[in-house]
């Protein structure tokens, strides 16, 4: 007999508990009040750098040395999420 | 075609990002497999999303200044993305992934590839994002509940090897 997936994993002990998203080992930013901007982030998630565009940030991390950083852009509210190609 | 310049000992594990995009939008955190990009030796390195969907590697065009000798193929192609269609250019570029922050003495993986240079960047998050082409191509990446993990692409065949028909 087979039974009917409803989108939760069913009794099976192999399934184990499902997990819904990765508590333990999500990295979380606090990105708010640097949104819409292109920020440096360190280590600790700390905002080393920040500026309006892409080119700005890397001009200013070629100026000063903020160490070991990783750049992104910071979410805006309101804009959709982009879900990458497609 | 990526080529694969050195060795990776043991599977390197990565956490998902929260760039807080979904916050007020979305039920659950929305979830990111990211890793740290950067030209080989640059000082800082570039946020990239791994897409699996994705059929090559795309950068914004500031990726390009910071080095990875790259060099223009005289080739474009299409890329439709974040709802947009482009005509893009496409680049070899060799760039470099950094390893887990607690991972110690592991030294950058370097690969050299093909992107897509997208420019104006329309993205949130990220000046990268890694596809097929130019990343996937290069490691086997395994996706979990709680985290992801890196290995050279030749680990998938070793441990799927081909069915005999």
């Amino acid at each position: 007999m087979v039974g009917v997936q409803t989108g939760r994993w069913h009794g099976s002990p192999d399934c184990g508990t499902p997990t819904k998203y990765a508590a333990l080992m999500v990295r979380t930013l606090d990105l708010a009040p640097w949104a819409g901007r292109w920020v440096a982030v360190d280590a600790a998630n700390d905002v080393r750098c920040d500026a309006p565009s892409l080119a700005q940030l890397l001009d200013a991390l070629a100026l000063v040395d903020v160490g070991d950083v990783e750049v992104m852009r910071a979410p805006a509210p309101g804009e959709p999420v982009v879900y990458g190609l497609g | 075609m990526s080529r694969w310049f050195t060795g990776l000992a043991d599977a390197w594990q990565y956490g998902y990002t929260d760039f807080g995009e979904g916050r007020g939008r979305s039920p659950q955190p929305v979830l990111r497999a990211v890793v740290g990009v950067a030209a080989p030796g640059a000082p800082s390195r570039f946020a990239a999303i791994i897409d699996t969907g994705g059929p090559i590697t795309v950068v914004a065009a500031e990726v390009l200044g910071s080095g990875g000798d790259p060099v223009d193929r005289g080739e474009t192609m299409m890329l439709r993305l974040g709802g947009a269609t482009n005509e893009v250019p496409l680049y070899d570029l060799t760039l470099e992934v950094r390893p887990p922050a607690d991972v110690v003495d592991a030294t950058p993986i370097r690969w050299r590839g093909i992107v897509a240079v997208l420019e104006p960047w329309p993205h949130h998050g990220t000046a990268v994002i890694l596809g097929q082409s130019g990343f996937l191509d290069t490691f086997t990446v395994t996706f979990g509940p709680d985290g992801f993990a890196l290995e050279p692409a030749s680990v998938f065949r070793r441990r799927f090897p081909p069915a005999n028909n």
